[in-house]
This record gives structure tokens, sequence and C-alpha cells, in this order.
């Protein structure tokens, strides 16, 4: 027993509702104050009609409730404003805002749909008390504009019901004795300024709106410790979260609040509701220990700061930044992770950023190189960067992150052939893939590439580019080139292929043997040696219906070139063209 | 003034100009340049005596790693323009150099401007092969710009991608310029070799025409194409790749020779000659044409 009153001592809890979160966030999404001024409902469609699911107090004012066709709202309030409603973005934007829940506590539990708790036991002093935690909350709140209610008490479930159901009455009537009415004085300025924008950044509102316009979007009620029984008694049994089924039942009953409820006896109560229900009611009034399942706190990989006087170049600003790239470097290898993908975003005095992206083809957290290729990129960047009247402040975040394993060194060698497989190999590959990096960071990443073999015969595809920028793979096994050399070592292939074939003005002994002489970019060249032909059919699949003899001919000087005659024999239209150069 | 004193003074000059002269060897880390009497003593001596390995004709120059060395492409008659046509031979003597002196693996990197491309083309991988370079091995850039194909080769090379010098792991990085305009000069080599002498790897410029053509690439090569020898089992066809290749820096003086690629590396034909790259005479309106341009 003792230790249970321990634990009834020794927790706080502060439940927030958010009663109108779903139109409060859809009005933030689209943007505009009709959803937030005018009756406004979000509606889905369910059983083969569309039915309000959330409407704002002025269309509950006019009478409209969830559930309700739309049509008929409709016909009840001329002109009325509707929006689908999107459960899938409320919740990914609600999970945002329970993030930022964690500035009051390292333990924050999402109790469904704007329902969030914090256990503040240990925290609630760095804002100066409970009391310190309402107002912050407050003052943030009113700033995203978003209505709230909230309760802190012993329990989550106390915490919750008192915030959902017993503040409002307390501010009206203080009828409780046993709750004290926090008076939150208004904030001069909001919770931005600083560096730590709230909510981590994705749901802080533009500057320069005030508090929202309503005097009840904010109320809040201490429950002080030990008085959980006396806040609950007077609430509805609906609060505990029972299904609809019970909660009618208890009405029917008469058990109309949970004071009365709690004042049957017990065995009875278990034996005509279950034990589920007396198990609720136990955790409400703290009996019964019941955890939160905290929500985990978002990996952020990003650093920022700021500079005590604005910075004019690029070099400087890079200066800034080493200090961020140490910082960044430290958490990603706190958690085995390296960086694909950078974002440097610099922001000068006035307001605006310039950014810059870096992609690495493999993952990497070495500051040197982070440094260096920003770096190039500044340098080498299409345009220079306008330092505008100054950079003041710097983020660097990891946009993209992977795995980044210790290396594991193979201990035996696979087999010869696959020599890239190797322990040596693998430095290599590693070092290769970091000069890929850079070089595509300075010349674009399609300028810097590997070749990859194909299987066909035609010479032009016969070669893949494939881009060095993340190619881990791409490198191929020298036995997966198709043999392009004699055995005696002649090479059958050029050594430079020609993007464009040239024409060329030839003459030949007989029409369909190998040219005598020929005429390249107006100089003559007295054919040699020539070996061939050797007869390339386009690919029928790709539409191409050429037919190529090619021969590789020499010079008397010695110029090895790789020439092909184009078209039908005797079909007139045969053209010869320059494909490449041997060595 | 004396003739003594003249005398004197010319002596002192020519002795600070020696000093000068084995400082510089000294900074570009090779054997000091032969007086030009002892010059001509080496070249008979390599007439009568043609070695058939090319690393020790051209001892230490070829296939020396941590340097810079220059492949201009040779010129239709001697000292003129490089002739563009002897690209091909230029970079094949250039892959030639980088596989002579490496043990173990070796990787490169091939660096060209883009728009050089046209005409004789680009790197073909497939072609590649037949000089012993696995296409796989290598990354291929392409730039705008002379600058840029210097910056990205000064990159690759100080890239931890090699042993250094006589390790297992070699880096070629081979810059195929068709024609260079004035920033590749001086001090652009310079880096380039500075680069390479630190990290051990290897770095070849093939040249054609330049705006400055001064270098400080301490091996000079002159490389044009060559006759092939026919093959008994391919009598009507070509032979394999060979080049006519002049030392003009970095060793001792040797009269060109023609280097042939074999089935296991390179070896120089016997029949060493004066590289003759006659122009061709004048155009001939072919009597019979098939072609159409």
């Amino acid at each position: 027993m003792a230790a249970k009153a321990t634990h009834r001592r020794a927790r706080r809890i502060l439940g927030v509702f958010l009663p109108m979160l779903a139109i409060e966030l859809h009005a933030r999404r689209a943007g505009g104050e009709a959803a937030l001024t005018t009756p406004f409902v979000l509606y889905e469609r369910a059983e083969n009609a569309l039915r309000l699911v959330h409407a704002n107090r002025f269309a509950q004012a006019a009478g409209l409730y969830p559930g309700q066709p739309l049509a008929e709202a409709r016909a009840l309030v001329p002109g009325l404003a509707a929006a689908s409603a999107a459960p899938a973005a409320d919740a990914v934007d609600f999970d945002r805002l329970a993030q930022g829940f964690l500035r009051y506590g390292p333990r924050v539990g999402v109790f469904g749909f704007g329902r969030i708790c914090v256990e503040i036991a240990g925290s609630a002093h760095l804002f100066g008390g409970e009391a310190g935690v309402l107002s912050d909350l407050r003052a943030r709140l009113l700033h995203l504009r978003f209505a709230a209610r909230a309760a802190i008490a012993d329990t989550p479930a106390a915490a919750l019901a008192v915030a959902a159901y017993g503040v409002d009455d307390a501010e009206k009537g203080g009828r409780n004795k046993a709750s004290a009415n926090v008076s939150v004085s208004p904030l001069s300025s909001g919770p931005r300024g600083g560096r730590n924008p709230g909510w981590r950044g994705e749901l802080v509102a533009a500057p320069g709106r005030g508090a929202p316009a309503t005097s009840s979007a904010f109320a809040a009620r201490i429950v002080p410790s030990g008085a959980v029984d006396m806040a609950l008694d007077p609430l509805p049994v609906a609060v505990l979260d029972l299904d609809p089924n019970t909660v009618q039942l208890l009405r029917t009953l008469g058990l109309k609040t949970i004071g009365a409820t709690r004042r049957q006896p017990r065995a009875a109560l278990v034996k005509r509701f279950g034990k589920a229900f007396a198990a609720r009611l136990d955790a409400a009034c703290g009996a019964v220990f019941e955890s939160l399942s905290p929500i985990a706190e978002p990996t952020d990989y990003s650093a920022f700061a700021r500079t005590a006087s604005p910075v004019m170049t690029i070099d400087a600003a890079l200066e800034g930044a080493r200090g961020l790239v140490a910082d960044l470097a430290e958490k990603l290898e706190r958690d085995d992770l390296g960086a694909r993908r950078l974002a440097l975003h610099l922001f000068r005095l006035d307001n605006t950023s310039h950014v810059e992206r870096v992609d690495f083809g493999a993952p990497t957290r070495a500051p040197e190189t982070i440094l260096r290729l920003f770096r190039l990129k500044f340098e080498k960047g299409a345009r220079p960067v306008d330092p505008g009247f100054g950079f003041d402040a710097f983020r660097l975040t990891a946009e993209r992150v992977a795995p980044m394993a210790a290396t594991q060194r193979s201990a035996i060698r696979v087999s010869k052939n696959a020599s890239f497989l190797d322990e040596e190999a693998q430095d290599v590959r590693a070092a290769l893939s970091r000069l890929a990096d850079r070089l595509s960071a300075a010349l674009g990443a399609g300028e810097v590439f590997f070749y990859a073999p194909r299987d066909t015969h035609v010479p032009e595809r016969a070669a893949r580019e494939a881009p060095a920028l993340g190619a881990e793979t791409i490198r191929t096994a020298r036995s997966a080139w198709p043999a392009a050399v004699s055995p005696a070592g002649v090479p059958y292939r050029p050594l430079f292929l020609s993007p464009k074939p040239e024409p060329l003005q030839v003459t030949a002994l007989a029409p369909d043997g190998p040219p005598a002489r020929f005429i390249w970019r107006r100089v003559a060249y007295r054919v040699v040696r020539a070996a061939g032909p050797e007869r390339l059919l386009g690919e029928w699949r790709l539409g191409e219906e050429h037919m190529r003899d090619y021969y590789r001919v020499e010079d008397a000087c010695g110029r090895r070139f790789w020439i092909f005659r184009e078209g039908e024999m005797g079909a007139g239209d045969m053209t010869w063209r320059l494909a490449g150069a041997f060595a | 003034m004396t003739d003594k004193d003249a005398y004197g003074r010319g002596r002192a000059r020519r002795v600070a100009i020696s000093k000068l002269k084995a400082q510089i060897a000294r900074l570009e880390k090779r054997p000091p340049l032969l007086a030009p009497a002892s010059r001509r003593d080496a070249c008979d001596d390599a007439v009568q005596d043609p070695a058939q390995e090319p690393a020790a004709y051209w001892a230490p120059a070829f296939g020396a790693r941590g340097a810079l060395h220059e492949v201009r492409f040779a010129g239709l008659e001697e000292g003129a323009v490089p002739d563009h046509r002897a690209a091909a031979a230029a970079f094949g003597f250039a892959l030639a150099l980088s596989s002579a002196g490496a043990r173990g693996s070796q990787a490169y990197v091939f660096i060209a401007k883009a728009h050089e491309a046209a005409g004789e083309g680009a790197f073909y991988p497939p072609g590649l092969l037949g000089l012993g370079v696995d296409p796989g091995a290598a990354l291929y850039v392409r730039t705008r710009s002379d600058a840029e194909a210097l910056w990205a080769a000064e990159e690759a090379l100080r890239a931890p991608l090699h042993d250094g010098v006589g390790g297992d792991r070699n880096l070629s990085v081979i810059l195929l310029l068709r024609a260079t305009g004035p920033q590749v000069d001086l001090t652009a080599t310079r880096r380039l070799h500075l680069a390479a002498g630190a990290s051990g790897g290897q770095c070849v410029i093939a040249r054609g025409r330049a705006r400055d053509a001064s270098s400080c690439a301490p091996y000079r090569w002159v490389a044009g194409p060559a006759p092939s020898n026919p093959l008994t089992d391919e009598i009507h066809g070509l032979g394999r790749p060979a080049w006519t290749v002049a030392l003009e820096k970095g060793g001792a003086i040797r009269p060109p020779a023609v280097i042939e690629a074999s089935t296991d590396g390179f070896i120089l034909r016997s029949e060493a000659a004066r590289p003759s790259f006659a122009p061709e005479g004048v155009k001939l309106a072919p009597a019979f044409a098939m072609g159409s341009v």
C-alpha cells in the first residue's frame, strides 16, 4: 500500500485535449481564415452518404453535429463551408504536434486523436512549476491557433477526463473546491524567437499573427495531488473511455457520474459490468498504475548555429558550418548511420536563405569529406551565392541517411576472378566512390561514370554509361565484357567510337570489297591493309533495319580506322562512314 | 676589362647555370641532362644495340610512377603542329605507359573534354580490352574545359586509390586533351606532377595542339601511328597495335622506336626507324566513288 501511495504522489500527468484539432489542422493546411471564423464542417463518406465528422463551434452553435448528413447541414446553414476530412494527413500532423510535447517531459503518450498525456512530475520545475507548464503551453497553442483544454492530475485517465469535461465547468463557477483555476496571463510575445522553433519547426505559424480571437481557446485546471477522486466525482461516466453500451447501461441505471458509480458496492459492479470497467475506474482514481506508452523522439539529424555577427563570404560561412558538421557527424555515429544527402541552409540577415545540397555515393560522416564537398559545390557551382547583408545562421540537415556499418574485411578471397570483392578492392571501391562524389558534385552527376556492358551486338550500345554517384554495384568483372580481341592480340573494336559517324568518299576495287582509298575530312588515305567485312545488323526489335559491313583498315602511315558501308548492295544508296579509330 | 676577366665571368656563369640545371633536375626527380658532347655518344650506342624491352630502352622513363608524363601527338613532320589524328596512337601509348610499371591491381581515371568527342569519337570500353585494360576498373570523366579536366585529374591523383610507387594498387590518371588552351601551362603541369609525386600515382597527359606548349612534365614523349606487322594467321588483315614513339625529355636520348602490343605487355620492334609522318600528298578525286559526302 505504501508503494502505491508513493506512486500516487510521485506521478503528475499533463493531459491535453484538442477538441477542434481536425478543423484547425485543415485550416492550417488549406490556409485562410474561413474554417476558424465562419461555420465550417468536415465530412466523410460513411454508409454511402456524406456525413459530418467535425463541426467548428460556429457550426455547432447553428445546430450542426457530427454524424449529421451533409445535405441536412447545408439545408440548415445556407452557404456552409465544408471540406472532406483527411484522417491520414491529420494523423501525420498530430504525430508531429505530439512530438512537440516532448519539451514538457520525456514521456509523452497519445490516447487517440487529439488527446495527449505528458509525465511532468520531474520536469515541471523547469517551467516554474505546474502553472508555468500550463502558461507555456497556452502561449504556444494560442500562437499555433489550436483550441485546447488542459489539466494536470495524478493519473493519465484523470488528467484527460478533467481536461475534456471538467475544465469549462470549473472556469465558469469554480464549483469544485478541490481544484484551482490557473490564471494565465497572456504573453506579450510568442514562443518563437530564439533558435528553437517550437513544435519541431513543422507547425510554426506564420509570423505576425496575433493570438486567436476567442477567449475560450484555452482553458486549464490543476487538480492537486491526491485530489483526483474529488475532481472526478462530478464528471459523467462517459469520460472513462468505456464502450458505448456500458455507458448507456450505467445511465439507464441512474449512475450518471463517476462519484455515483464509485459509491456502489464494488463486487456488484464487477459482476454487472466486468473487470475491465472496474479496472478503468481504478486507473482513473490512481488505485492501479496505468502506464503511458511513450512516443519515440523523432530522429532528427540536423544541427543549427548562429554567428555573433553576420559573415559575408562563403569561406567564412563554411568555417561557421565546421562545428555543425562535427555535431552532425557525432549524432550519425551514435546511430551507426552515414549521410547520403546533406542540405546546408545559410540564413541571411533579411530572412531569406540559400540552400545547397550534396549527395554521397556511399554513406558518409567524415567531417573533412563533407566540408570539402560543400566547398566544391560552392566554388564550382553554376552561379555564385549572394551573401546579401550577410549570413547569420546555418542549419545542416541530413535529408537521407543510410546505415553505415563497420566495414567487414573478408578473411578469405572469394575467387580469383572476383577481384573487386576482396579486401583491397573494397578499399579502392570506397576511395573511388569518394572520388566520384567529389567529381560529381563539381562537374555534374552525368559527367562522371563507369561503363557497364550490355548484351548486344550493336557497337554503339555495347557499353552503357552508369553514373558513378552511388553506383556501388556497377563495377563489373572483366569477364562480363565480350571478347573484342583476337587470340593473337589484335583488337576487333576501336579505341574511340564516333558518336556521329562522319561520311567518307570511298574508292573500292570491287563494289562489295574493302576500300582502296578514302577521303575523310578532305584528306585522302590510301588503305594498305583491310580486314572484314564484319556484317552487323540493327536490332529489329528496336525498328533498326540498317545493315552495316564494318572494315578495319590501316593506311600507309599506320593509322587504323573502323569504317562501315551501309545499305543494300546494288540499291544505289550505299554510304560509307567512319565509325571510329583504333590505337 | 681583360680577356682573363671575361673568361672568369663566363666560367662563373656556366658554373652557375649548371648548378641551376642540377637543381631543376633534382626538383624534377630526374638525372641531370647530359652534356651536349656525350649526347651524341649515347645516341650512337642506342642505334648499335636496339633493346627489345621498352622499359630497358627508355629507362627510367617508360612506365615511371609518381610522375607526370606528357604524350604529344606526333606532327606530320618533325617539329610541326601535332596532328589530331594521332590521338588514338597517343592514347594507346599512354595506356602502354600506365600498364608498364604496374604490379597488382590497376585502376584508371580517364578524363576528356566533352566537345572533343566529335570526329574520331569518345572512349570506347570494348576497345580498351584490346590493350589489356579492364573497362570496368576505370572511372570516366567528361569535362567542359581544360581547367575542369586539370582539377579532376588532381582530385583523382590525391584520392587514396593507390599504394604509392611499387605498391600493389596502382592508379593512372589519363587526360586526353586534343587541343589545349592557355590553362594547361607550367603551373598546371607542375601541380599535376607534384600531386602524382606525393601520392605515387601516375598521370599522363595525351595532348595535341597546344596554345602554350610549355610543360613541367619530367617525361615528354611524342607518339604517332606506326604500320602494324601482319600476323601469319591474318595475312591480309591488320596486326597488333603499334606506335612510333620518341622520348624527348627525361632520359637518355634514344632514337625513336616502334613499340608494339603483344599478347603479354609491349615489345619494341627491332627496325627502329625515324618516324615518317609524311603528308598524304595531294587530294585525289576518286575515280569510282561509291559513297557520297
